[in-house]
């Protein structure tokens, strides 16, 4: 704020008009604008809720800090288009926005430019920071700088059509053991029905690095070994886990278990499952959660009230059913400030009123997310959006684990969806043919030493 | 320039077209071959402090696989689709609408043209929806789940292009055809020449400029067709559609490596260059009035 008292007169004006300072500085921060960028039809699951979420948000911060305007600025398209939008907006400090949503996975690029603003000073002094897990704090960290605050993220797991189960004999309460377990119940589905698609797990480099957080990134997560990067930043391509998600794709694939390539390898891979379930189009899903919540009456994309009553959950299990018994991979949207932003502190105070109670939950619910701060996974206003899976899915994140924030992973999810994709296209294709595929592209593109020995 | 009507005036009327040109032409084009040697990034380290790196990039392109198979994938789509496809399927129905009736003449060219000026985004749609699972070609196959986009990518994106470009082909055949003079065609029929003669010994060399200008043309076009294929399989499956084009795109906006895009980028501009050149040459060879004359020459003697 600046307030110029060219002379005494004036000052002397200027006090008596002072009595009301609050009229003078409100005029003053007229000029204050901080922009707010944000996906408006990737991330929520309708535009309508988008528009409203974000106006609402606009409306609360400037009301109650008056002369300051929130522009908004939504950014369409799907996840590249967004993360390509918002990079060259970074390139322009004119055009940059003070605050960001930005997916996470792809932070630590943004971060390695000088675009994003170290937080940790702010986080020190929020009383709420204590509460976001410790998995979800690492997403938004690069080395020790604190680069976004979760809005919310996604865990993925297993859900089941009880009517496709019982024409094949299964439980109605399905409790898969390990991933032996998922493959005779697929082959049991198949052999039921051969219209219906057992398996539905997504990959392909299509979908970018959102569906490998949404599928094989999960599988290696609930694998033997599940390390994407070692200590010394080394890239994982021929290990056990690499080798064990691999097969699961190349077994699904030989025994003509999975969904089609045209839907589980499509660009937008991650949004198809939402409208087949209620087709009873698949057997078992390895989806996201925000799947039933679209469902759900306040978001209706599509409506299924009965949801509940036809599609079970079950926790994905780990390879042979050891440690915890089930895993997740997680990936989310955080909120940054631009580092040149010349309102930092007005930037914070908009972030701290996005993640407040009102708007995580709200953003939870409107996006199909999972509140990144430990309280809400069991508040109502959450869990009976779509009962019982917000919980469910919910709990996972306990376990969840995220995916490096590091400017190289990207390359990597790339060779890994890529080698999945082509086991899924030619069921002929051995699990070494894909190691092999894939350390290819990693040693063209990173050098052969970045690559982690097989283990 | 006529060195007598000369006048150094000129060079004054001239400078506006020739700052244009530099400043939008030449500059931009100067600037994306330097980004091609530089370690530039959209995000990550190199995206605010980027340098020169010589011939880093070149040597990352000539042991670059993808790059290899990219540029052989650009050949198969830019010839057969391009050049060959469009070119024959333009060709054929030209000669067919040549002996069709009128109503029906009319409506397939009408739809041939339609097709060739609906946007890239609908074709690709309309193709996409028709060649994978529960589209109308699995169905007509027998095989309602079969993604034939899918296990047969770089056909089914060939044949889009094809059918998409065929209607201009069409038209340029049709017009070339209207031009052959009657009288000639009359005298292959009095010396019993079969249409199959007819067609191999007078149509189609009459029509040869034109074959080689179609030809031509298509193959800018299809080099040009990046949305068509982006759009129905992103390069992929498995990169088999990973054209030159697509490729860049992938490096520079999924990879973040812009330096190394633009240096794909100059490869494609190197390479368009050369077909340009090649279509204003063959142009210049093949003026029509001059095609027809040396021929007549050529029969009459």
């Amino acid at each position: 704020m600046r307030c110029f008292v060219r002379s005494k007169k004036l000052a002397a004006v200027a006090s008596a008009m002072f009595a009301s300072s609050s009229l003078l500085c409100n005029f003053a921060h007229a000029d204050t604008v901080l922009k707010l960028a944000y996906g408006s039809e990737y991330v929520m699951v309708t535009p309508e809720i988008t528009t409203k979420f974000w106006g609402d948000i606009k409306t609360d911060f400037e009301k109650s800090h008056p002369g300051v305007t929130v522009q908004l600025v939504p950014i369409p398209g799907g996840f590249d288009d967004i993360v390509t939008k918002v990079s060259m907006s970074y390139g322009n400090s004119g055009a940059a926005p003070d605050v960001a949503q930005l997916p996470a996975q792809e932070m630590a690029q943004w971060a390695a430019s000088g675009y994003l603003l170290p937080l940790n000073p702010y986080v020190a002094k929020a009383a709420w920071w204590k509460d976001v897990p410790d998995a979800v704090k690492q997403e938004g960290t690069t080395g020790k700088d604190v680069i976004g605050i979760s809005q919310g993220v996604n865990t993925s797991g297993l859900l089941y059509d009880r009517q496709i189960f019982q024409k094949a004999g299964l439980p109605a309460d399905w409790k898969p053991k390990n991933w032996q377990d998922i493959f005779e119940a697929a082959r049991k589905i198949k052999k039921s029905d051969p219209n219906v698609w057992p398996l539905w797990a997504i990959t392909g480099p299509a979908g970018g690095t959102s569906a490998l957080v949404e599928g094989a990134a999960n599988l290696l997560m609930a694998s033997s070994d599940p390390a994407i990067r070692d200590a010394s930043g080394k890239w994982a391509v021929d290990t056990k886990g690499i080798r064990e998600v691999l097969n699961f794709y190349h077994q699904a694939s030989v025994e003509g278990l999975l969904a089609p390539s045209s839907l589980i390898l499509n660009a937008n891979s991650p949004a198809l499952a939402t409208p087949e379930f209620p087709k009873h189009h698949i057997g078992i899903g390895l989806v996201g959660n925000y799947v039933p919540a679209a469902w759900s009456k306040s978001m209706c994309a599509p409506c299924w009230p009965e949801a509940q009553k036809f599609v079970g959950f079950a926790p994905l299990p780990t390879v042979t059913g050891s440690g915890v018994g089930y895993a997740s991979a997680f990936g989310g949207w955080d909120l940054s400030i631009y580092k040149k932003s010349a309102h930092p502190d007005l930037a914070w105070q908009l972030v701290s009123l996005i993640v407040g109670k009102k708007y995580l939950v709200a953003g939870a619910n409107g996006t199909g997310f999972v509140p990144p701060q430990t309280a809400y996974w069991t508040d109502k206003e959450y869990t009976e959006l779509a009962p019982p899976y917000q919980e469910q899915f919910g709990k996972l994140l306990a376990v969840a684990k995220s995916v490096p924030a590091d400017p190289e992973y990207p390359l990597w999810a790339h060779a890994l969806e890529a080698a999945t994709e082509a086991l899924v296209l030619k069921p002929n294709m051995s699990v070494d043919d894909a190691v092999r595929m894939m350390k290819k592209e990693l040693s063209n593109q990173l050098g052969d030493d970045k690559l982690m020995a097989a283990r | 320039m006529n060195q007598t009507t000369f006048r150094p005036v000129s060079l004054v009327l001239l400078a506006p077209a020739a700052i244009l040109l530099l400043s939008l032409l030449a500059l931009p084009i100067v600037y994306a071959i330097y980004l091609g040697f530089t370690n530039l990034q959209l995000i990550g380290p190199h995206a605010v402090n980027y340098w020169f790196t010589g011939l880093e990039n070149v040597r990352q392109l000539l042991s670059d696989d993808v790059f290899t198979s990219s540029l052989w994938q650009t050949v198969v789509f830019v010839v057969g689709s391009g050049a060959f496809g469009a070119t024959v399927l333009g060709l054929a129905l030209a000669l067919l609408m040549q002996k069709a009736s009128g109503v029906v003449g009319k409506a397939v060219s009408g739809l041939a043209i339609l097709a060739w000026n609906l946007p890239p985004i609908t074709i690709a749609v309309i193709w996409y929806a028709a060649t994978t699972s529960g589209g109308t070609f699995p169905r007509i196959l027998g095989d309602t789940n079969h993604d034939l986009l899918y296990t047969y990518p770089m056909l089914v994106v060939s044949i889009a292009n094809v059918w998409s470009l065929a209607g201009l082909s069409m038209i340029m055949f049709s017009a070339a055809l209207r031009s052959i003079p009657t009288e000639m065609v009359e005298a292959a029929i009095l010396e019993n020449a079969s249409a199959t003669q007819r067609l191999f010994r007078l149509t189609l060399p009459m029509l040869k400029p034109t074959i080689l200008m179609s030809a031509l043309l298509m193959t800018l076009l299809t080099f040009a067709n990046f949305t068509l294929v982006y759009l129905m399989t992103g390069g992929g499956p498995d990169n088999q559609t990973n054209i030159l084009p697509i490729y860049s795109y992938l490096q520079g906006f999924k990879f973040h490596r812009l330096g190394y895009s633009a240096l794909l980028g100059n490869v494609i501009v190197l390479l368009s260059s050369a077909l340009g050149l090649a279509f204003v040459l063959i142009a210049r060879q093949y003026r029509p009035g001059q095609v027809r004359k040396n021929k007549l020459k050529a029969m009459s003697a």
